[in-house]
């Protein structure tokens, strides 16, 4: 059996480019870049450090809530049109459709990050190290993992504005949940019912992926922590193939 | 209704609209933001929040503000206005974030250190202290700072003093001398010669790699500033050209 058709991938990539989403993020990295230097050449010292923190910090975001969205209401619209029923009367499993869209869209992901990598180190040059290709790498998985997690609730949930606020709501919490961890384990916790809301967090947390542990813009300034290659790459797969799976459990019990 | 009567409803309801909106336009164009002080700091965690978790990006947005504070929408306020307390609170609060950066310290050193009452300057000399006492590439600047602040504008030499014995005790890769010297400048500044002598003296003799021209400014300064003239006279240390 082929899980990974070429041409629902090609389909998948001319759609972004119809959509105007590879010119439409690319505008969004030249006004992010900009605001981010006008912001940081305020700063009456160390402008470069505040340049490149806040145009690493701006387009990560921006590149999370453009590839979310152009997701989201690409399936959904797909849906919408009838256009999932066609390719799937085509001889593309329901397997292989999953795999092509996830595929298509990661390797739009991709290319994204490259896009905005190359502006963040062009806005310091100077100070290029291992920080910053490690902030490049995790910014790759952070980037795939919101475009798989966008495909799984866009699969699943039957509005684009709730799926759409959905992802978001896990982006946020996926970036806030070593704090959440951290009050959690604190000690602080006293009364029964914070007790219980802790267990429930540390259980949500087991499907939660670890973005706060994800590009950093620390690491252009001073280097890597403790996070390594090996978690980046563990964590961006293993929770990749958590979404897409999931997906793929719920169109293969899905009746047309 | 026709459609005729139905296109004038639609007009007179849009110029309708536009009157009243232009109606709350003349109550509000002239309300201006109101300048609230200096907001009391969040927690560590707080912040990092607000900003997804990434600290160093919430210790970037935080110094602009802190930078920009009491200056906004073309208002600007003294100094004098601020509370320095909640300033406190803010300075240290980035130094959770971000203990690395010179960012904050340079803006407590060299900019909040310029409010018109001395007075208020103990928290921010407080702030310098902590800092500049920590290892750290070019950290004990700051501490060299407080004792500025401590000596030349607020006038309090036993502050000052303490500071500057602070600072000459630190051995850091890279100090230069004038750190060693700078008890013996207090020293002096309080009227005591004698400790200002000793001190320098002490630098001079000490196992401190001192180039010529170091040598030769210390005596200066030791039989110019810190001797009178019988003592410069009758001093060894005096007879050699400097």
């Amino acid at each position: 059996m082929n899980i990974l058709s070429l041409p629902t991938v090609k389909y998948v990539f001319v759609a972004a480019v119809r959509d105007r989403l590879i010119l439409s993020l690319l505008a969004i990295v030249a006004v992010g870049t900009a605001l981010s230097v006008f912001l940081g050449s305020a700063a009456f010292v160390e402008q470069n450090a505040f340049v490149l923190v806040f145009s690493s910090g701006a387009l990560r975001i921006l590149s999370v809530l453009g590839l979310v969205l152009f997701c989201v209401f690409f399936i959904r619209r797909s849906f919408d049109n009838k256009d999932v029923d066609y390719l799937l009367s085509r001889p593309v499993s329901r397997v292989s459709f999953i795999v092509s869209h996830s595929a298509a869209l990661s390797l739009i992901a991709i290319v994204v990050a490259v896009f905005c990598s190359a502006a963040v180190f062009l806005t310091a040059p100077q100070n290029i190290g291992e920080g910053h290709f490690l902030w490049a790498l995790s910014l790759m998985f952070e980037l795939i993992i919101m475009v798989n997690a966008a495909l799984f609730f866009s699969m699943v949930l039957p509005s684009a504005s709730t799926s759409a606020m959905v992802v978001l709501g896990l982006y946020v919490l996926s970036r806030i949940i070593g704090i959440l961890l951290g009050i959690v384990s604190s000690g602080l916790i006293a009364t029964p019912m914070m007790k219980g809301a802790a267990f429930v967090m540390k259980f949500v947390s087991l499907i939660i992926p670890r973005l706060d542990l994800f590009a950093q813009t620390s690491w252009l300034l001073y280097g890597p922590d403790k996070v390594t290659i090996l978690f980046i790459l563990a964590q961006g797969i293993i929770f990749s193939a958590l979404l897409v799976t999931a997906a793929l459990v719920d169109l293969v019990r899905r009746q047309f | 209704m026709s459609g005729t009567k139905e296109k004038y409803a639609v007009f007179a309801a849009f110029w309708m609209a536009l009157a009243l909106n232009t109606a709350v336009w003349w109550h509000s164009h002239t309300m201006q933001p109101r300048w609230g002080n200096v907001p009391p700091a969040p927690s560590a965690e707080s912040a990092s929040l607000m900003t997804l978790g990434d600290k160093q990006f919430a210790y970037r947005s935080f110094a602009l503000f802190l930078q920009n504070l009491g200056d906004a929408s073309g208002q600007a306020r003294a100094l004098k206005e601020y509370d320095y307390n909640h300033l406190s609170q803010w300075l240290w609060l980035e130094d959770k974030l971000d203990p690395v950066s010179n960012f904050i310290p340079a803006l407590a050193g060299y900019y909040f250190s310029a409010a018109q009452d001395p007075k208020m300057l103990d928290p921010i000399i407080d702030y310098l202290e902590g800092i500049g006492s920590r290892s750290g590439p070019q950290k004990w600047r700051w501490l060299g700072q407080a004792v500025y602040l401590a000596r030349f504008v607020q006038h309090d030499y036993d502050k000052a003093m303490r500071l500057a014995e602070k600072l000459a005790a630190l051995d850091y890769p890279g100090m230069p001398t004038w750190t060693d010297q700078m008890p013996a400048f207090v020293s002096l500044q309080q009227g005591n010669r004698e400790a200002a002598y000793q001190l320098m003296l002490n630098v001079l003799q000490s196992d401190r790699m001192l180039q010529a021209a170091e040598i030769n400014s210390m005596r200066a300064y030791i039989c110019d500033r810190v001797l009178t003239k019988e003592q410069k006279a009758a001093d060894e240390l005096c007879k050699a050209p400097y």
